[in-house]
């Protein structure tokens, strides 16, 4: 046995160190491998997700840039609102009497001259669109201007009946004509730039950052009769173009509260005055700060606080020299977010969401101009955070957001460009 | 790299300590695994999963000296192998090939001294499945017949009875070669 043992022993010491040749791939086999592991923990579908995510955030951001750099939107509004401003002065006698329209203003110049632009200008600025724009503005205004001092007294007695007051606008018109000369052109210039910015929405490329969901859009209706006075008026202006509205409610319209709220307008009417002639819009500017709550499934919920600052560069009629319109918001935004991809460092997310802002402080010039109601808007977006700690990450969002018309006579980017992309970046907290 | 220091990266997944581990040992992982299934193909299959588990279970690694790393990574690959022969049942397929004689005689250690490794590997891989597992657990892992039974699912005596006849087989290749070639 001991033999045995030996020629077993030398056996075992002599393969003890045999070493086989090995196959030259295997370490490359073996590494495909070994690194696989990860990517298999995301699912299939998971792959795709992240695809289609990337292509949308490298899609939307690649738009909203192209669009945010865009010089044509602003001439196009310059272009627009000179030959606006064109029309006003050469047309007195407009085939056409919007004279509720005109009553209106009467009553308007009267009140007029405080803070909110006129809706009268959005109204004249329609018209314009419409097809003569000069023509039934210099109607319109001069019968005002006539009427203005018959009208305030007659004007919540006479609003009730279109005809009547058509017709009066029409004499008033020709009388007016003469009179009203100023102001009729300040008004007009006015309105014409305002028109087009109103109707201008394509040209200028807006960030916003704010979005509603559905029951938030309901939340808006009522919020936008609540918010304003004007409202009731407002709501009609937004089924008509407001200068044809205004003239029907004053005259084919015959609601007296509606002309009692018109009256109410007419105040802010005043403006007239200092009606802008040519606004161009700033890129907004805003800050937020946002808290996440992380729910089941990757999805979370988030609110905050944001502040947003509007500003434009406008020319008031009659004056050369721009002055600067600052509009101060801060609201609160509503989002459900929900994470297709949730790494440790990276997290991919799409949300979509709401959100309600105040404007708090606003200046046009020196003086000071806010807008009433609030401004709504809904928002979708596609987001990428990386995540400092468990807690604490930065993000960038491009995205879509569509501002409902807040029913105000301020020019805003907002009103100009209601459907626009943006970026947002910011940090945020998640517990 | 040092074995202490290379089990150590290999264990934080370090891939070029991996890559130098692997290039290290694969040559004598496979021998193993040679030695094992007597197939170069599945041989190398088994290397492959075998370093995919040591890779894996690296945290399960303790030092305990110079060698320990080769020891348990041979550890690792006969259990792979073993893993692999049982799930195929390749160790009770090997009926005996011819009547074997009751004694053999035994070569001298110089007899197989003087054999190449390649060929004593040959010798051993193209044994039956059963002898060889049997042999390579006894003599190279110093298995016990009973440790071998409890492993393989057989009887002491039938590991005894494997053993011998493995042993037999070599004895008389041995023999053959020395003949041959002495």
């Amino acid at each position: 046995m001991e033999e045995k043992e030996l020629w077993m022993n030398k056996l075992k010491e002599k393969l003890a160190d045999y070493s086989e040749p090995v196959p030259a791939s295997g370490w490359e086999q073996l590494e495909k491998e070994l690194m696989p592991p990860v990517e298999k923990k995301i699912y299939p579908y998971r792959k795709w997700m992240m695809a289609a995510a990337v292509i949308l955030l490298a899609v939307v951001s690649s738009v909203s840039l192209y669009f945010l750099g865009t010089p044509a939107a602003d001439e196009i509004r310059h272009i627009k609102t000179p030959a606006l401003a064109f029309t006003p002065d050469a047309l007195p006698g407009v085939q056409q009497p919007d004279v509720q329209g005109t009553s209106v203003e009467p009553v308007l110049r009267p009140v007029a001259r405080e803070d909110r632009l006129a809706k009268i200008d959005k109204n004249l600025t329609e018209q314009k669109t419409n097809a003569r724009p000069s023509a039934i503005d210099n109607n319109n205004e001069p019968v005002t201007g006539n009427e203005n001092n018959p009208v305030i007294e007659e004007d919540q007695m006479f609003k009730g009946e279109t005809e009547q007051t058509k017709n009066e606008a029409k004499q008033g018109g020709s009388e007016n004509m003469g009179q009203a000369t100023q102001s009729q052109d300040t008004e007009r210039s006015g309105n014409r730039p305002r028109r087009p910015s109103g109707k201008d929405k394509l040209h200028i490329p807006s960030e916003k950052r704010a979005s509603q969901k559905g029951t938030w859009s309901m939340g808006l209706s009522v919020g936008n009769s609540g918010g304003a006075s004007t409202e009731v008026g407002v709501g009609s202006h937004a089924y008509m173009s407001r200068v044809s509205m205004l003239s029907v409610s004053n005259g084919l319209m015959e609601i007296p509260n509606d002309q009692t709220l018109v009256f109410e307008d007419g105040v802010p009417y005043l403006r007239q005055t200092k009606q802008v002639v040519d606004i161009k819009h700033h890129q907004p500017i805003s800050f937020g700060l946002s808290v996440r709550k992380g729910l089941a499934k990757g999805f979370s919920l988030e609110t905050g606080l944001t502040y947003t600052l509007l500003s434009s560069d406008a020319k008031l009629a009659g004056e050369d020299r721009q002055i600067e319109q600052k509009l101060h918001y801060v609201g609160i935004p509503l989002h459900a977010n929900w994470n297709f991809l949730d790494k440790k460092l990276v997290t991919l997310y799409v949300s979509g969401g709401g959100m309600v802002e105040k404007c708090v402080y606003g200046k046009l010039g020196s003086e000071k101009e806010t807008v009433k109601p609030l401004q709504f808007s809904v928002s979708g977006a596609v987001g990428a955070q990386v995540n400092a700690t468990k807690r604490l990450g930065i993000y960038v969002e491009p995205g879509v957001a569509y501002y409902f018309d807040d029913g105000s006579d301020i020019q805003t980017i907002r009103k100009e460009n209601p459907f626009n992309f943006n970026i947002q970046a910011g940090i945020r907290l998640t517990y | 790299m040092e074995e202490l220091e290379l089990s150590e990266q290999c264990r934080l997944g370090n891939n070029q300590a991996r890559k130098e581990l692997y290039e290290q040992y694969a040559g004598r992982m496979l021998g193993i695994c040679l030695r094992y299934t007597g197939d170069r193909d599945t041989a190398q299959d088994l290397l492959h999963d075998g370093f995919l588990k040591i890779f894996d279970s690296f945290d399960k690694f303790t030092w305990r000296g110079e060698g320990s790393l080769r020891a348990w990574m041979e550890r690792v690959m006969v259990n792979t192998a073993l893993q692999y022969l049982r799930k195929n049942d390749v160790i009770n397929q090997s009926a005996p090939l011819e009547e074997l004689p009751e004694e053999y005689e035994e070569p001298d250690a110089s007899d197989v001294e003087a054999i190449p490794q390649k060929v004593l590997m040959q010798f051993i891989e193209e044994l039956p499945a059963g002898y060889r597992t049997v042999f390579n657990l006894y003599t190279f892992e110093d298995k016990s017949h009973k440790e071998i039974a409890q492993e393989l699912g057989i009887n002491e005596k039938s590991s005894a009875s494997q053993l011998f006849r493995a042993k037999s087989v070599l004895a008389k290749r041995v023999k053959e070669w020395i003949m041959h070639n002495g």
